[in-house]
Parts: structure tokens; sequence; C-alpha cells
């Protein structure tokens, strides 16, 4: 199947980004990217847990964290990630880019 | 080299400008000959129905924009799923929809190079 | 040859910090040595107004017209920039107020990803 990241800009408050994932990728098909407000979406445990079952490799702007007061360690899913990490994730490690 | 687009559509008519912007960027690229197909999804089904007035609020149509696709062999999919959880049965959307299930979106995905969403 | 990497901004200029993580995807891929395009569309377009002058925040146009020195392609709807009110010249320098139809299509059709960065 085709190797996707999913990109997330909201807060878990606005969109559950799960529900268009599911759709269109398997879990180990599918990568997400959380920057501004989506890194919310890996601090927050009920949402943390729905990606972690939903995707197989998730990066967190590092920046966007410690802007927002939280470190990296505080991830309870994903990992903290530079851009030139996500562009690695946009332009080699998946086929396509899908924002929700 | 991109030679196919997916363009996704998931807000409603007429309170956003994305829907109608979406419609317009797969006709820009299907002017040009680019295999181009529309999938409309979640509040992006409500583009589909048939009695839908725009003029009432002096917009364009998304109706006919939609319509104007089908003159460059653009596809425009609708999701039966989020048609069934609004409500809206088949018989109340305008001609050429195609109806899949939310299951033929991995499908449509993977046929196309790349995909933008409205 | 190198990967191409077209990156389509809708929000504006103000309004989010979207169109600012568009300009750092792009300088992320300059600096791994990508070939980027960029095209502003819907509210996007207020991106590349010149003068725009946010005090303390940052500054999108300037990034813009700094990352348009660096070999990329930025591109504007004509449309959605009269809509609002500018005119062809109020827009940054290197910046393109152009078209979905021959812009946007031409960076898509040159591409091996598109990024889109909307809400």
């Amino acid at each position: 199947m085709t190797r996707t990241a999913f990109l997330v800009l909201k807060s878990p408050q606005e969109q559950d980004p799960t529900h268009m994932i599911k759709r269109l990728s398997e879990k180990e098909d599918a990568s997400v990217i959380l920057v501004e407000d989506g890194v919310y979406q890996a601090l927050t445990p009920a949402p943390a847990d729905r990606l972690s079952k939903a995707t197989s490799h998730i990066l967190v702007s590092r920046e966007d964290l410690e802007a927002r007061g939280f470190t990296p360690a505080e991830l309870r899913t994903g990992k903290a990630a530079e851009y030139a990490d996500i562009v690695d994730l946009i332009m080699e490690k998946t086929e396509r880019t899908v924002t929700i | 080299m991109a030679s196919s687009t997916l363009v996704l559509i998931t807000k409603s008519p007429y309170g956003l400008e994305e829907a109608f912007a979406g419609l317009r960027l797969a006709l820009a690229m299907g002017v040009n000959g680019m295999k181009t197909s529309v999938l409309m999804l979640d509040d992006g089904v409500y583009n589909a129905l048939a009695t839908q007035k725009s003029d009432v609020v002096k917009m364009p149509s998304n109706m006919e924009a939609t319509k104007e696709l089908y003159d460059f062999d653009i596809p425009v999919y609708v999701v039966k799923e989020d048609l069934e959880a609004r409500g809206i049965p088949e018989s109340k959307l305008f001609e050429g929809l195609k109806v899949v299930p939310a299951s033929a979106a991995r499908q449509l995905l993977s046929e196309h190079d790349v995909t933008t969403t409205f | 040859m190198a990967k191409t990497l077209t990156i389509l901004w809708r929000t504006g200029s103000m309004m989010a910090m979207d169109a600012n993580v568009a300009v750092k995807i792009a300088q992320a891929a300059l600096a791994k040595g990508y070939k980027v395009h960029m095209f502003g569309y819907g509210e996007g377009v207020t991106a590349v107004k010149k003068g725009q002058n946010p005090k303390r925040f940052p500054n999108v146009g300037k990034e813009l017209e700094d990352t348009a020195k660096q070999s990329v392609e930025i591109a504007v709807c004509e449309t959605c920039f009269a809509a609002r009110g500018f005119e062809r010249g109020e827009e940054i320098p290197g910046a393109k107020v152009g078209s979905l139809t021959n812009n946007l299509f031409k960076f898509v059709s040159e591409s091996d990803r598109l990024v889109t960065i909307a809400r």
C-alpha cells in the first residue's frame, strides 16, 4: 500500500485526526507530523493513545512543543523532531502527504 | 514528477471558501490534461445536494463548479457513510456524482501521485 | 536529479503560523538539496503582500522574500489577490501573481511531493 505522511496542525479539542488517518491508511503505512497546536495531540492521554494505535511513526515539532511550555520528555507518544526530520519523512520515508 | 492529483473536499459549502476553492483547483489541473479526481467526505458531502441555492446568499454555485469538472473527465466521488451519518439519501444528490463506500478512499489515494485537502 | 517539493499554503499571513511553517518546511527542504516551489491560494495570498509590518511577530512577507532569493519559485492566485483588494505590483519581490492553471499546475507537474498547509 501507500506510505502516507499525515500533517496535523490542530489540537485534539479541534480535531480527531485518527478518523481520517484510519480511512486513508493502514497503521503500518501511516506516519503523522504534528506542528503548531497539533503537538497537543501527543501530550494529551486519550488523543495520544488513539494516534499510537492508528499510526506507526509520529514526529512532533520540537520548537512548537517548547514554545508551548513542554519538553520532549513529556510526550506520551512520538518523538520530538526538527524540520529537517520532517522534510526527510515527507521526501524520503513516505510517498505522499495528506493534510488533515 | 506528479501526473495525477486527488482533491479531498472535507468542508461544507457557502460558510467557508474551501470547497469552492478545491473544486477550482481540480478544474485547473483537469483543463491541463492532468488525471484529477475529487472525493467529497466528512462535511464535504453537503456539496453534493441537488437542492442547494447559492444565489440566495449571492455566492457562486458549488454544484455548478462540480458539474464543470465533468467536461474534463474529472470524476467526483462522495462517501456513502458520510451521507448516511448526515441523514442524506442518495436521491437528494445531483446527477453525475459517484457514491462510494469509505473503503474506496484508500484505493483512490494510491491511484494518485499527490493529494490536497480542502 | 534532486527531488522537487511543492508547498501549497492557504492560511493568511497573521491568522496562524501556517505560512511561517510553510517557509520553515521550504527552508529545511532547501538545506537538504531539494528543489522547492510555493503557491499561495485563498487567504494565503496575504502572505506575499509587500510592506507587512507585524512589529514583534515574525514577518512572513520578509521570510518569503528571502526564500524567493534562494531559487524558490513563489506564485499566488491572482483572483484571490484581487479579491482582497491587492493590485499587481503590491506583491513582495520574487513572488509572482499568477494562477492555478498556469503556475500551480506547472509546480505540481514538476514535483515529487505536494504538501498542503491549511486549516
